[in-house]
């Protein structure tokens, strides 16, 4: 059974159909591709399976049950965790800060034990900060010296990491990336792409929708790769298959190209 | 900032420990010496004392000092907290005799609880509240009605402003749960004015005449707010008032401190920096949002009980718009989300009012250019806000993970 499924999936922003009956389905341990031309839909896309939009058609559907109209963070806690395009850490937060929100909803101590037991608040806290340095030292050893310093002192690529690590660190079953390389240039670009292997090798069975422009990481990263034009999907397949298609080649280059 | 970084156990040995706890006791003494001298000085003394340590700590931050005292008192957290208590609990003693400035003790006291629970929604969650002076009106009228109207004992009308605040706190957080920014200002800035205007035209309590006569806190049959006779020497009636409100002080101090270093307080941090990426990473923001208001209110209404219970008297006039933007002042002065550096902007703030009442006049003149100063030379506040660092806070290192120790192991 699918994982992740979406039926029929459109949301209308004033009139205009930005993801337009999107079918789509994802099973675990799997990798997917998302690659369009700007203003395709990608982004919107997996805005509306994090929640952030609602769709307004179709259903979006976690191992059978329907999500669609959950907010976005009663998504997170089912487990589907995502990066954003144009990073959103929080910059006047520390590192070890920022990834520790991403276990917020696994804290089980409420306020009475915070006030009254600060010793179990503050075991829980150690623990979790533990894991967050685990899983930072997993993709980028030498950030650990670098735990307490704020995240805008940070180079480019490490704050992508920090983002994949605050999403992976709660273990999700989903990892929506968008446009992990944006921003870096060919060697980060590289070491990016060993990060996504890497994700695969310290979670188990989990699956990753990846948008990205880079048609490098596009041949090497995802299984499987889905084409958008104009909000709605208009090709799925292998990388092989997907470059010789007559659709997708009149989508990326006009029809004078082909 | 390097200095926060470093390890709590970098300097670990007994020899080095020992002088370090002369250290902290020695700047708690300065600490309070300093709060003593200003309230009981003179004002031309005082106010060039508050001037000088505007101006020291302005100066020290820039080599870390501050953030230097932070890490000795966290290294020494037990000795750093009770010999604070026992030089706060000094002040009152020092100050037995002397009416006034026990006075101005107090209300620094009192406005060092509101301002702190300002900070829950403005410096921690970044929504800027004008309405704590209306929270603070709502505690000191419950404990007004229950005292004068019911007339039962100030300690329910001590729990009923706690109960009445914490609602309010709800009722006006709702309205602001849909707006951001200069909105959510401007919805808060509303309901302060609307709430002057409306105590005014409510008969049962007092209308623009007030209330008077509120009873003040006593234990049994002992008040304390009165002038007692100790062998032979007149105390202040505010002793044991200010005792009580510095206890309690501390008390909501702890509170603050806790909630700011626990997860609460990391999830207001996240969604003051950005909503969207605290909602995607499991935040419930609307409730963190009621959570800011609701334990904020409570921090107000306590303050304004208080002050109820120690004027005799509530009146619209005190809790007015303005008054609101003092306590806002209070909060951008000392720092905004360090509850240390809160208390000492509503301590600077409340004295260099005191001081200045003889040239009232005059007194807003320097207050905004204070503020203006402030703001221009150091925006975070006279205190900034620090860096979580739990390591220091826990005494605990973290453990490398082993891909951490592969790479050390192949660099060296």
């Amino acid at each position: 059974m699918a994982l992740l499924d979406t039926k029929d999936v459109s949301i209308n922003f004033g009139g205009l159909w930005a993801v337009k009956d999107v079918d789509f389905s994802i099973g675990t341990d799997e990798i997917v591709g998302l690659i369009g031309p700007n203003g395709s839909g990608k982004t919107t896309f997996l805005n509306i399976i994090s929640g952030l939009y609602r769709a307004t058609n179709g259903a979006v559907t976690l191992r059978g049950e329907d999500i669609t109209s959950l907010r976005p963070f009663e998504i997170f806690q089912r487990g589907i965790a995502r990066t954003y395009q144009s990073s959103r850490l929080c910059w006047d937060l520390s590192v070890a800060d920022n990834i520790l929100m991403g276990l917020y909803t696994k804290h089980k101590v409420g306020f009475a034990d915070i006030i009254f037991r600060p010793k179990k608040a503050d075991n829980e806290i150690y623990e979790f900060l533990q894991e967050c340095m685990d899983m930072l030292s997993y993709f980028n050893p030498s950030l650990f010296k670098l735990r307490y310093d704020l995240t805008k002192n940070i180079p480019h690529i490490d704050r992508r990491r920090i983002e994949i690590c605050r999403a992976l660190v709660g273990h999700p079953t989903v990892l929506l990336l968008d446009e992990p390389t944006a921003g870096l240039n060919d060697e980060e670009t590289m070491q990016m792409m060993m990060d996504i292997h890497k994700i695969k090798r310290k979670i188990k069975d989990i699956c990753i929708i990846i948008i990205e422009h880079d048609m490098k990481v596009m041949e090497r990263v995802p299984e499987r790769i889905v084409v958008f034009n104009a909000g709605r999907k208009i090709a799925e397949g292998i990388y092989g298959d997907i470059v010789k298609d007559h659709d997708v080649i009149n989508a990326y280059l006009g029809g004078a190209a082909v | 900032m390097t200095d926060l970084n470093r390890s709590p156990d970098s300097s670990g040995s007994q020899v080095v420990r020992m002088p370090e706890k002369i250290l902290t006791i020695a700047c708690n003494l300065l600490v309070f010496t300093l709060a003593f001298l200003m309230l009981r000085l003179p004002y031309k003394f005082s106010l060039t004392l508050v001037a000088l340590v505007i101006v020291a700590l302005l100066y020290i931050e820039r080599s870390g000092a501050i953030n230097a005292v932070f890490s000795l008192y966290i290294r020494n957290k037990k000795l750093a907290a009770l010999s604070a208590i026992i030089f706060m609990l000094a002040i009152p003693v020092l100050l037995a005799r002397f009416r006034y400035q026990s006075h101005i003790a107090v209300m620094s006291v009192i406005y060092a609880m509101v301002c702190l629970g300002v900070n829950f929604q403005m410096g921690s969650a970044n929504m800027v509240n004008f309405a704590p002076a209306a929270f603070m009106g709502i505690g000191a009228y419950s404990m007004g009605v229950v005292t004068v109207k019911l007339g039962v004992s100030p300690w329910f009308g001590l729990l009923a402003s706690i109960i009445l605040c914490a609602a309010a706190g709800l009722l006006i957080g709702l309205p602001t749960l849909r707006t951001k920014g200069y909105y959510l200002s401007l919805v808060t800035m509303a309901l302060q004015l609307a709430f002057t205007q409306l105590i005014k035209n409510i008969p049962y309590i007092g209308g623009p005449n007030g209330l008077s006569g509120v009873k003040a806190l006593n234990i049994g049959g002992f008040s304390l707010y009165k002038s007692y006779t100790f062998f032979g020497a007149k105390l202040a009636p505010h002793f044991f008032y200010l005792i009580f409100c510095l206890l309690t002080l501390t008390v909501l101090y702890y509170v603050a401190v806790r909630v700011s270093i626990s997860r609460y307080g990391l999830a207001l941090n996240n969604i003051a920096q950005d909503e969207i990426a605290a909602n995607c990473l499991g935040v419930n923001v609307s409730r963190y949002k009621l959570f800011a208001f609701l334990i904020g209110a409570v921090f107000c209404g306590i303050g304004g009980a208080l002050y109820a219970s120690l004027t005799s008297f509530v009146g619209p006039n005190d809790f007015t718009f303005a008054r609101s933007l003092i306590f806002i002042c209070m909060v951008i002065l000392g720092g905004m989300d360090n509850p240390a550096g809160v208390l000492v902007g509503a301590f600077l703030l409340t004295v260099i009012t005191e001081k200045l009442r003889d040239f009232s006049d005059y007194a807003q003149l320097i207050y905004a250019l204070l503020l203006v100063i402030i703001l221009v030379v150091r925006p975070s506040g006279l205190i900034p806000k620090r860096v979580r660092n739990y390591c220091a806070l826990f005494g605990r290192e973290l453990l490398p993970s082993p891909q951490q120790q592969d790479a050390e192991n192949k660099s060296s």
